[in-house]
């Protein structure tokens, strides 16, 4: 199994203001289980609690409760957010991500040009400083690192909606090729199409618990909850 | 005396009740046999006479590479034993595990023994608990024990002796607890929250095993009522390995998870090292020795009290040798355990994250060059324009008497420059990135060390360049410069470490980054940069002793300027200050690491 989340619970607190000592629980008692090569995906209205499941799943965020069992590597495209490092080229930035997900220099400099080129990107682009990016061509340098790293669990948030839509089929057609290599790939969108013909099984959530665990179709059929 | 040999007991052979109930079992118990035989009929026997038990099974594992395993084997011909190649005692666990069938799995050792009524109130603690997953009590030294054995257990379960960890080894009040209150001689732990021992640690397996679940919020519960007996070492020398074990077990453990280290673990070692530093440096500086008088005066008013608590007045000296022992061979064990290279992936994930420090150093200079045309060159640029800057204000206009001015200003101006620099761009270091905290989980502390770090580059870079103009001009004395390393190492430490925590408290409150240009400056004039040490008031005196920077300040214009070696007090108390505030600071933001990808 490469993740199972066991009666997880994952909670925010309010620094500031007369609600700081009030838990607000993103998730409750969320039980999942990801093997190798599955393609699950995770709906539900806005604050349900999808990206904190994705972030738990990728172990950024610890459970406050529960146990989150994570085996081997895990990578998530939550964000195209760039930060401080916006000045940096592509392959700069290309550098530290692979860097923070854990890949060897030796690894980085055999597999830099595969890389590159899974960007789809030309060299000058990438010599260019990433503030110059649109938010497709960050989501295509985050997604081709994770390509080619072969994380064991990859999670992808609501990202792909930054997608032209050729390059959104073929990014799809990538992972659900990571997903036969043995990586298991979790979706999260409010794009119920993309759910529907991507995954094999769906979770929907609800006020930040599990409300169905079923295959596309009968999980679509009860979304939105009522 | 105890009775060691076997003879004297009934042989014990495990039935098919031992081994296998017609109901389901309520407790697992799971027993590691060393060579000891005798010792395992004991626990065995103490099994077998619980009384009032839910329904439990043994499961007992023992090595099979060495003839232990065939006697263990042939001692229980009927008995479930599991015989698995040559493994550490968690290696051991971790191949039964999968066997336990009952809600609760009990960890004895072979060396410890029961009361009758131990399974019955680990069953009723388990039921009025059910919030908690990890139940567990003292080991104490079992009825008939010589008095050595005795005495050994007082040192053990005594304040001085084994600190927060004394809990494991004498009864105290019933609490919730963490990894602090228990060992694997006297542990329960529910089957739905037990994960696997980390099986390369020759010791402190349990304490690595708590603390994940502890991270995981499982909650655990210590009851003097679940107290087991333990069998205590026979000799010194037993009593010797034992700690050394305990000590090399912890160090290795803390090389895993720093998290689990707390200061009290560091003590005996710190306490190995000031020993040996006094004694060499003894003779220099009488005043060293006094510490060593306090800590052998604490021995011997333990020693003294157990002695009162056995009522044997001839137990004191040999409480005291023991509270030695157990301190020294801690101290070189914890010291062996930190020192042992890591196996397999951990070995590769501390040079994974050396490897992210230079790449985020890196990040740090190519970001300082972006859009900029003296970005890179100014971290050098600004200490020589300050020294034009002080030189002018305090020599032309306020005619200070210091002889060659700019050399004793630039000695102190310095170090001061580079935690001044490092303080600005690290107290933003963690909440500016939040983009990169919520990719990935890795040891975030590297943020604000990154940017120290690349500071702390252009800085070695300015002191080489003052070195070689002190040179040129025939004022540098070369047999001192060697003395420049302890000081530039304490402050790269100091640095980091108030850097470090500067960043965590600006994640949870902004008002640091608008107050730390005043306090810096405050900070400024409190340390004899501009000035020397002897104009300072009596009253502001007490800076000198407590603030690390006026001692590297001094140290550096020492060494650059005085051209002498500082005294080794001023050494030593600059290694405690700066090392112990960095350990603190490492624990604090190991604790804040959970929460930070949320927080930031």
């Amino acid at each position: 199994m490469s993740v199972r989340l066991e009666d997880v619970w994952v909670d925010y607190r309010p620094r500031r203001g007369r609600h700081r000592d009030a838990r607000r629980w993103a998730l409750r008692g969320v039980n999942l289980a990801l093997s190798p090569g599955c393609r699950v995906g995770v709906i539900g209205g806005n604050g349900a609690g999808k990206t904190t499941l994705l972030r738990t799943v990728t172990g950024v965020y610890r459970p406050t409760r529960g146990v989150a069992r994570i085996s081997g590597r895990a990578a998530g495209i939550c964000d195209l957010g760039l930060g401080v490092q916006r000045d940096l080229s592509g392959l700069e930035c290309l550098a530290v991500w692979a860097a923070v997900d854990g890949m060897s220099a030796a690894r980085w400099r055999r597999q830099r040009a595969e890389i590159v080129d899974a960007t789809c990107l030309t060299t000058d682009v990438l010599e260019q400083s990433v503030y110059t990016y649109s938010l497709g061509m960050t989501l295509r340098l985050q997604l081709a690192l994770a390509l080619v790293n072969r994380p064991a669990v990859l999670a992808v948030d609501e990202v792909l909606s930054a997608a032209d839509a050729g390059y959104r089929d073929q990014a799809l057609d990538q992972l659900t090729a990571l997903a036969v290599e043995g990586t298991a790939v979790v979706f999260a969108s409010h794009d119920l199409g993309l759910i529907a013909a991507n995954t094999d099984e769906v979770t929907v959530l609800r006020d930040g618990a599990v409300d169905f665990v079923g295959p596309p179709g009968d999980a679509l059929a009860r979304y939105p909850p009522p | 005396m105890t009775e060691r040999t076997g003879g004297e007991l009934p042989p014990v052979r495990l039935t098919a009740a031992d081994r296998r109930h017609s109901v389901p079992p309520v407790v697992s118990v799971v027993v590691v046999a060393g060579g000891r035989n005798d010792l395992l009929a004991r626990c065995v026997a103490s099994l077998r006479q619980q009384r009032e038990a839910p329904a439990w099974e043994l499961i007992l594992c023992a090595d099979s590479t060495v003839a232990r395993g065939q006697r263990v084997d042939g001692m229980f011909r009927t008995g479930d034993v599991t015989l698995v190649p040559g493994r550490t005692p968690a290696g051991l666990r971790n191949q039964v595990l999968h066997r336990a069938r009952g809600e609760l799995l009990l960890f004895l050792d072979d060396d410890a023994t029961l009361p009758p009524d131990y399974l019955a109130r680990l069953a009723e603690l388990a039921g009025s608990h059910p919030e908690a997953g990890v139940f567990g009590g003292p080991n104490v030294t079992p009825f008939g024990s010589s008095r050595f054995e005795v005495t050994q257990g007082a040192v053990l379960s005594s304040l001085v002796g084994a600190g927060p960890v004394r809990r494991r080894y004498g009864p105290h009040p019933a609490t919730e607890a963490d990894e602090r209150y228990f060992t694997l001689c006297n542990l329960a732990v529910r089957r739905e929250v037990m994960t696997r021992f980390d099986d390369d640690l020759v010791c402190a397996e349990e304490n690595e095993l708590l603390g994940r679940l502890r991270a995981s919020g499982v909650r655990m519960r210590y009851d003097p009522q679940l107290s087991s007996g333990h069998h205590r070492r026979p000799d010194r020398r037993g009593f010797a390995a034992q700690m050394w074990k305990y000590g090399r077990g912890r160090g290795q453990l803390a090389v895993r998870s720093p998290r689990t280290l707390r200061p009290a673990h560091l003590a005996p070692s710190l306490a190995v090292a000031y020993l040996a530093a006094a004694i060499v440096g003894g003779a220099f500086e009488p005043l060293l020795l006094l510490p060593v008088a306090g800590y052998l005066a604490a021995l011997l008013g333990q020693a003294a009290w157990i002695s009162r608590t056995l009522a044997r007045p001839g137990a004191a000296p040999e409480a005291f040798g023991l509270l030695l022992v157990l301190h020294v061979c801690y101290g070189c064990g914890l010291f062996a355990g930190l020192a042992e290279p890591r196996r397999g992936p951990a070995r590769g994930a501390g040079l994974a994250v050396f490897r992210l420090l230079w790449v985020l150093v890196v990040r740090q200079l190519r970001l300082r060059s972006k859009r900029a045309f003296i970005g890179i060159v100014w971290p050098v640029l600004a200490p020589l324009v300050l020294l034009a800057l002080y030189v002018f204000v305090f020599r032309t206009v306020f005619h200070i008497p210091i002889r060659n001015y700019p050399v004793f200003l630039f000695a102190g101006l310095l170090p001061w420059t580079f935690l001044a620099q490092s303080l600005g761009a690290a107290v933003i270091s963690l909440s500016t990135e939040p983009e990169l905290i919520r990719r990935a989980r890795f040891p975030y502390v590297l943020l604000p060390m990154a940017s120290v770090t690349a500071t702390f580059m252009y800085f070695v870079a300015t002191v080489t360049g003052f070195v070689v103009y002190l040179a040129a001009r025939g004022e540098l004395v070369w047999s001192v410069l060697p003395g420049l390393l302890l000081p530039l190492t304490a402050l790269y430490v100091f640095v980091g470490a108030l850097s470090t925590a500067l960043g965590l408290i600006d994640v949870y409150n902004r008002d640091l980054r608008q107050v730390l240009g005043n306090l810096l400056t405050i900070w400024f004039f409190l340390v004899p940069i501009v000035y020397t040490q002897r104009a300072l008031t009596s009253r502001l005196l007490v800076f000198r002793s407590v603030d690390p920077v006026n001692l590297i300040v001094g140290e550096f214009r020492d060494v650059l300027y005085y051209g002498q070696l500082s005294r080794p007090a001023h050494d030593i108390e600059l290694i405690g200050i700066c090392f112990g505030f960095a350990l603190i600071v490492l624990r604090v933001g190991a604790g804040l690491s959970d929460r930070l990808p949320k927080d930031v």
